[in-house]
């Protein structure tokens, strides 16, 4: 499964994935599209993976600093 | 007289008022065989309500929440960074009050996931982080306390590497062990046998529970022997859609077992009712028996 531009979710298999393609990876995806055939190209991007994986921990740490700690009661 | 009448019907507590009601809600309309589970608790005469998972259908989950009247979440509760379990999280906080968000702190770096936890962030929604040890949240009413015991992933999920698989992150699931009274229930999302031997290791004594949220939709990864003889479950429950999972050596293992067994996909929504005064029982919107995955499973070569 591939989230796509943030909006949605798409089944893709495998297969089609690059080989080395891991599940925080970020893929750019092109299209050269002509009038009898369309190649399809699905690189791994590690720069956009590096930012969004530097994104995602500081969304965790943002939370975290908003945690009052020990136990709760609601 | 009538008047007093209609006024002491005011102060009759609903009918299940006494009783705390889990509903594994039927999502088996999910791409990929999601949990949403509703707990909820009338002791008090008010009903306050927890949700763990939104599966990836939120209108779905946000029109079955409005069925069971619900108006506000004490705590929307995600087990782990993966689109079944949070992809709904947006329209149900779009559609309801969340007084409290509790998740593991895996960074994760997919755009809904960061565009979830900035929402939590902009809402101000209180947030509990357990990614260590064990945080206890407990849901109180007049009369009535729910605990709930949230078991925090391995270390090593806070910084998990991007080479993490699918595994890696149901490995990086919170647990959730509820209690109320004698009886409980264990909700381990979709952990599978490394974080499972994480717990075993670490809180051994909070794994043991009367039922068995089966973890990972009835994958064999996630439901083995060994985790059968340490929660010691006496019911299990499925959320699964019935195409991918669950798996039929799970079904057989807990078939030789002789454990009642529902799953979503055959039975509907799964309801525990747990009764004030002890004995729980399970029932379920359809009878009979549960199914193994009818696909063959993608991603290997054509």
């Amino acid at each position: 499964m591939v989230e796509v531009d943030g909006t949605g979710f798409f089944d893709l298999p495998r297969w089609l994935l690059p080989a080395g393609a891991r599940g925080d990876d970020v893929l750019a995806v092109t299209v050269d599209a002509e009038q009898d055939r369309a190649v399809v190209t699905i690189m791994r991007d590690t720069a956009a993976t590096a930012q969004a994986k530097a994104e995602g921990a500081d969304a965790v740490a943002r939370l975290k600093r908003r945690d009052p700690g020990g136990d709760v009661r609601l | 007289m009538v008047i007093a009448l209609l006024c002491a019907s005011l102060f009759v507590p609903p009918a299940d008022s006494a009783v705390l009601l889990i509903r594994v809600l039927d999502v088996s309309d999910a791409r990929i065989g999601g949990d949403a589970i509703l707990i909820t608790d009338s002791a008090g005469g008010r009903a306050r309500h927890i949700l763990i998972d939104a599966s990836d259908l939120g209108r779905t989950i946000v029109t079955k929440l409005r069925h069971f009247h619900v108006d506000t979440l004490a705590a929307l509760i995600l087990s782990h960074p993966h689109a079944n379990p949070y992809g709904g999280m947006d329209e149900v906080l779009d559609a309801f009050p969340v007084r409290a968000f509790i998740y593991g702190g895996t960074p994760h770096g997919a755009s809904t996931y960061l565009a979830l936890l900035r929402r939590v962030a902009a809402l101000r929604i209180p947030t509990v982080t357990a990614d260590t040890g064990v945080r206890h949240v407990q849901l109180v009413t007049e009369t009535d306390t729910v605990t709930l015991a949230v078991l925090a992933p391995p270390p090593d999920c806070a910084n998990i590497a991007g080479s993490a698989t699918g595994h890696d992150i149901n490995d990086c699931s919170i647990g959730v062990r509820l209690s109320r009274g004698t009886f409980t229930a264990l909700f381990p999302g979709d952990a599978e046998d490394a974080e499972f031997a994480w717990w075993m290791m670490t809180q051994p004594a909070l794994l043991e529970a009367d039922v068995l949220k089966a973890s990972d939709h009835g994958s064999s990864s996630g439901t083995s022997a060994t985790v059968l003889d340490v929660v010691k479950p006496e019911a299990v429950l499925i959320s699964a859609n019935g195409r991918q999972q669950p798996l039929k050596h799970v079904l057989n293992l807990l078939t030789a077992r002789g454990l009642p067994t529902y799953c979503t996909a055959d039975n509907g929504t799964i309801t525990v009712r747990v009764p004030r005064d002890g004995g729980w029982k399970v029932t379920a919107e359809r009878s009979g028996k549960c199914h193994p995955h009818r696909e063959l499973t993608t991603g290997s070569l054509p």
